[in-house]
C-alpha cells in the first residue's frame, strides 16, 4: 500500500515538473518546395500544421516578405491545433495566391488585342518560406525594466516558378469579324436586289 | 447594263468566298487536326515530405526579462534566466526543443521587431540586446564571448539542432549611461528551418 502511495506521489511529481516545462509548440509538414506555375493563374498548396506537445496552439500561415509581391490575396485566419496532433495526422491548411502576369506580349491592336507571346525571356522565380507563426506572444511579466516578449515560427522554403506559356496570334477574331461583315453586306446586296426585282414586276404587271 | 449586272455578280461571288474563306481559316486556327497515338505508359510517381515541430522551454516562452536595473551604465547584463538551470550547474534554462516528431535537424533564426522601447519612445538601440546559442548548455556555453546584437532581420543562431534535442540560448543587454528610465519592451521572434536552408 505504501509502496503504491509512493508511487503515485513520485509519478504526479514527475507530471508536474516536466508537463509545465513546455509551453505548446509548432510543427509542420510539408511535400512541396518548388511550384511550377503559369503566369496570371491562381494557386493553393497546401500545408499540414501539427502540435505533439500537451497543450493547445494557434498558429496563423504566412508567406515571407520576399513572397509577398506575388501575394494578391491570402486568408489570414488564426488555425487552432489541438495538443497531441502528431505529425501522420497533421491539420491541412490551405492558402492560395495569384502569380503576376510577367512576361512581354506582342499585340497588334491597342496593347492587348491580337498578342503573341515568344517567351524569350528567363523563367521568372520568387524565393521565400511559408512561415507558421504561433499566434499567443508571451506575457511579459509587470514591473522590472521590461524586456522582450518571444514568438516562434516554423518555416519551409518555396520556390514559385513563374512559367511563361508561348502562343502565337489568334486571328479566330479577326476572321470572324471579316466573315461577319462579308456576309451581312452580300445578305443587304441579295435583299436589295431582290425588292428591286420584285418592284420591276411589279411595274410591269400595272402596264 | 449587263456589264454591271456582271460586275455586281463578281463582286458578290467575292464576298461569298471571304465568308467561306473566314469560315475555314477559323475553324482551322481553333481545331488542329490530331493523329491517334498507340504508344502505352505508367505513372512512376515519388512523395518526399519534411516535417518539424519545436516548441520554447518555459522560461523563454515567458519572454527574455533583465529585471530592475539600479546603475547606469550598465553592460552584459544576464537575462533572468541566463544561469539557472538546476540540472546542469549554472546551465541556462532558455531552450527551445525539437520534437522526436521531426524527421530532419533544425537550424534556429532569430530577429527583433525593434529595438527596446519604452512608452515614451524612448528606445534602448538593437545593438545593445545581444544573444548566443549552443548545442549545450554549462556554466560557460552559450559564451557570453560570442554575443552577437539582435538585428531586425533574421540571422541564423545555431544549425543543426538534432531531433530530440535542445537548442540553449543566452540573452545579455547594455544601457548607455543616458538612457531614461522606464520599462523598456520589444518582441524577439525565433524561427526554424530545416538545416542548410537559409533564414
Amino acid at each position: 500500500m505504501k509502496k503504491n502511495i509512493a508511487f503515485l506521489f513520485l509519478t504526479l511529481v514527475l507530471v508536474l515538473t516536466v508537463v509545465p516545462l513546455y509551453s505548446a509548440g509548432v510543427g509542420l509538414r510539408w511535400e512541396q518546395e518548388t511550384a511550377l506555375v503559369p503566369e496570371n493563374s491562381d494557386v493553393c498548396l497546401t500545408y499540414g500544421v501539427y502540435n505533439p506537445w500537451p497543450k493547445d496552439s494557434y498558429v496563423k500561415v504566412q508567406l515571407s516578405e520576399s513572397l509577398q509581391e506575388i501575394i494578391i490575396s491570402s486568408d489570414n485566419k488564426v488555425d487552432s491545433i489541438p495538443r497531441s496532433t502528431f505529425s501522420n495526422s497533421s491539420i491541412p491548411v490551405r492558402f492560395c495566391f495569384k502569380t503576376p502576369s510577367i512576361y512581354k506580349k506582342d499585340c497588334l491592336l491597342l496593347d492587348s488585342l491580337l498578342c503573341s507571346q515568344s517567351c524569350e525571356e528567363e523563367m521568372k522565380i520568387y524565393e521565400g518560406r511559408v512561415e507558421v507563426v504561433e499566434v499567443s506572444e508571451s506575457q511579459l511579466k509587470e514591473g522590472g525594466s521590461g524586456g522582450s516578449a518571444t514568438t516562434m515560427t516554423v518555416s519551409a522554403p518555396l520556390r514559385v516558378k513563374v512559367q511563361c506559356i508561348p502562343y502565337s496570334t489568334d486571328y479566330s477574331l479577326v476572321y470572324i469579324v471579316v466573315g461577319a461583315i462579308a456576309l451581312i453586306i452580300l445578305a443587304w446586296r441579295i435583299y436589295k436586289r431582290k425588292s428591286k426585282v420584285n418592284s420591276q414586276d411589279k411595274i410591269k404587271k400595272k402596264k | 447594263m449587263k456589264n454591271f449586272d456582271k460586275k455586281n455578280n463578281s463582286f458578290n461571288t467575292l464576298l461569298a468566298f471571304v465568308v467561306v474563306a473566314s469560315f475555314f481559316l477559323f475553324f482551322f486556327q481553333s481545331f488542329s487536326i490530331t493523329g491517334n497515338a498507340t504508344e502505352g505508359s505508367t505513372i512512376s510517381n515519388v512523395s518526399i515530405a519534411k516535417y518539424l515541430a519545436i516548441t520554447f522551454g518555459d522560461n523563454l516562452s515567458e519572454g527574455i526579462q533583465f529585471g530592475t536595473v539600479n546603475t547606469l551604465p550598465a553592460t552584459n547584463i544576464n537575462a533572468t534566466h541566463n544561469n539557472d538551470s538546476t540540472s546542469i550547474s549554472g546551465g541556462t534554462t532558455y531552450t527551445i526543443e525539437v520534437h522526436d516528431d521531426s524527421n530532419t535537424n533544425v537550424d534556429f533564426c532569430i530577429r527583433a521587431n525593434a529595438g527596446l522601447t519604452s512608452a515614451g519612445a524612448d528606445v534602448i538601440g538593437l545593438g545593445n540586446e545581444t544573444y548566443n546559442a549552443f548545442s549545450t548548455t554549462n556554466a560557460t556555453y552559450p559564451l557570453l564571448s560570442g554575443e552577437t546584437s539582435l538585428t531586425t532581420g533574421y540571422v541564423k543562431a545555431v544549425s543543426n539542432i538534432d531531433v530530440g534535442s535542445m537548442a540553449y540560448w543566452r540573452f545579455w543587454l547594455d544601457i548607455p549611461a543616458a538612457q531614461p528610465s522606464g520599462d523598456y519592451n520589444n518582441s524577439v521572434l525565433f524561427e526554424g528551418v530545416t538545416t542548410g536552408i537559409a533564414c
